[in-house]
């Protein structure tokens, strides 16, 4: 256990922060997808490391939570530990790794592999939050085509990606349009967890700390991946199962082995791998 | 001379109390329409705001918000100043928050401050007092972001008028208004997102 260290206010973010970050987090569930900005702090750690993220669970964070950290699909990873330790020491929250018991979830990279139920936060820590942003560097430009409800640019890409490789070829961070209205960037997940975000009953909350933005789903709103009528979206799947437990149907990274090529293909979600190798999944 | 009573003690522990009502307005706003009830918060006996609307004062008020008073609730102008620092402005549509002691009390919703196209989030945010989130006779029917579906929504106190407005409220979005519904003990949160409708199936039945 993390002793909790003193010295600082609860969750280590000054109430005068949290109140401005809590309004933020309200205007951005009332308007889903739409990116609100908000004064972001300057917290311990580098710009890149979640400061976006850590700044939306301090600001909703209390003593009663169960938080888990995850990187990766990773609980184990030195961005997930040290930002549970943060607030375990700053905030004395107890903190898990199994999905099912976190009342709060910070995450880079993945959706965890197990359904999520209501009432359960999902925090994002967001490099980029505009989709549109490599197609068009001026935000007062982007701001407008938001409003405007212009997303034809959007679109082009996409379809050059098809004209290109065949198919469309983003692997993450693929665009989803939330509530029928705003286009939004589901930081840098796999497109094979887009369609956890559709309708999910858990409410999604993301921070951009050196953008400066917050937006959210909340629950049970339409988040559709962008595509065309006859380019349907699909989530990446493998030909292999873990190579670990078994599992067929969750996002499976590689594992380079040894210098003669061998490489193995294992769960991404530590907690789900876990906790079906404990019900008596497969080993090797 | 300043009056006692703005000088009444806001919460005991203004770090655990002011979190719990933060997630109480966002359970209220991202589950739409539901009654929520405020508990485990630590509140002065005396504020001259009901409990629940003077939480949510306490919780997201500061010098960054200028906040507009009716008229049952203006008494309160110098306890929030003294708590939170907040400018009280006399025109409803200078504010980011609206504080209105019941519907009858409340400007209609397209006098606010709508927000921008560019920036919809600089809209005002209500906070309606009297307003007993599931006791009303009347049945609306809402569907929405945060609504599984649809879902029957009560708001007792709540008149055709203010179906009407929020219909208005509606179908500007992204611009328009979100409301926090504040009665003695719940809340029930309506964004903008949410629509209503009459419900046909009336009176006291329940889906």
């Amino acid at each position: 256990m993390t002793t909790e260290e003193t010295g600082y206010n609860f969750a280590y973010l000054d109430e005068d922060s949290k109140r401005m970050i809590r309004r933020a987090i309200l205007k951005a569930v009332a308007l889903p997808g739409y990116q609100v900005p908000f004064a972001g702090r300057e917290m311990p750690m580098p710009y890149g490391w979640g400061t976006g993220g850590i700044q939306v669970t301090a600001s909703v964070i209390g003593p009663d939570d169960v938080l888990k950290v995850i990187d990766q699909g990773s609980d184990d990873t030195t961005n997930a530990v040290s930002i549970r330790s943060f607030f375990a020491k700053t905030a004395g929250v107890a903190t898990t790794s199994r999905t099912a018991e976190a009342s709060i979830i910070q995450t880079r990279h993945r959706i965890p592999e197990r359904p999520l139920k209501s009432g359960q936060i999902m925090v994002y820590q967001v490099p980029i939050p505009e989709p549109l942003r490599w197609l068009e560097p001026s935000e007062a430009e982007t701001r407008t085509l938001h409003a405007l409800k212009e997303y034809g640019l959007m679109y082009v890409k996409l379809y050059e990606d098809i004209s290109r490789h065949g198919t469309i070829a983003s692997s993450y961070d693929y665009p989803v349009e939330v509530f029928g209205r705003h286009i939004m960037s589901p930081s840098p997940i796999p497109r094979f967890d887009n369609p956890k975000l559709d309708r999910s009953p858990a409410l999604h909350l993301f921070g951009a700390g050196r953008e400066k933005r917050i937006y959210a789903i909340p629950p049970y709103t339409p988040a559709r991946s962008l595509d065309f009528e006859d380019y349907p979206f699909a989530p990446q799947s493998w030909s292999q199962v873990c190579a670990l437990c078994g599992a067929a149907d969750s996002y499976l990274d590689e594992v380079v082995m040894d210098d003669g090529g061998q490489r193995m293909f294992v769960c991404s979600d530590s907690d789900y791998c876990a906790s079906r190798l404990e019900k008596g999944g497969r080993t090797q | 001379m300043i009056d006692a009573k703005a000088l009444a003690p806001g919460f005991d522990d203004y770090v655990v109390s002011s979190q719990r009502v933060f997630r109480l307005a966002l359970a209220g706003l991202s589950r739409p329409c539901l009654a929520w009830e405020l508990n485990g918060v630590r509140l002065a006996p005396q504020t001259p705001l009901p409990p629940l609307a003077a939480a949510l004062a306490l919780t997201l008020l500061d010098s960054a918000t200028p906040v507009w008073l009716s008229a049952s609730w203006r008494q309160a102008a110098d306890w929030l100043r003294f708590h939170r620092g907040c400018p009280v402005r006399e025109q409803a549509d200078e504010a980011a928050f609206v504080l209105a002691a019941s519907p009858a009390e409340l400007p209609p919703l397209s006098a606010l401050n709508q927000g921008s196209e560019r920036y919809p989030d600089s809209s005002a945010t209500v906070v309606l007092g009297s307003v007993m989130p599931l006791d009303g006779q009347r049945a609306w029917l809402a569907k929405g972001p945060g609504i599984d579906g649809s879902i029957i929504f009560r708001g007792h106190g709540l008149d055709d008028d203010f179906l009407e407005q929020w219909r208005l409220n509606r179908a500007s979005y992204p611009l328009g208004t979100d409301v926090l519904l504040a009665g003695d003990k719940h809340l029930a949160g309506l964004p903008r997102s949410v629509s209503l409708e009459e419900w046909p199936g009336g009176d006291r039945a329940c889906m």
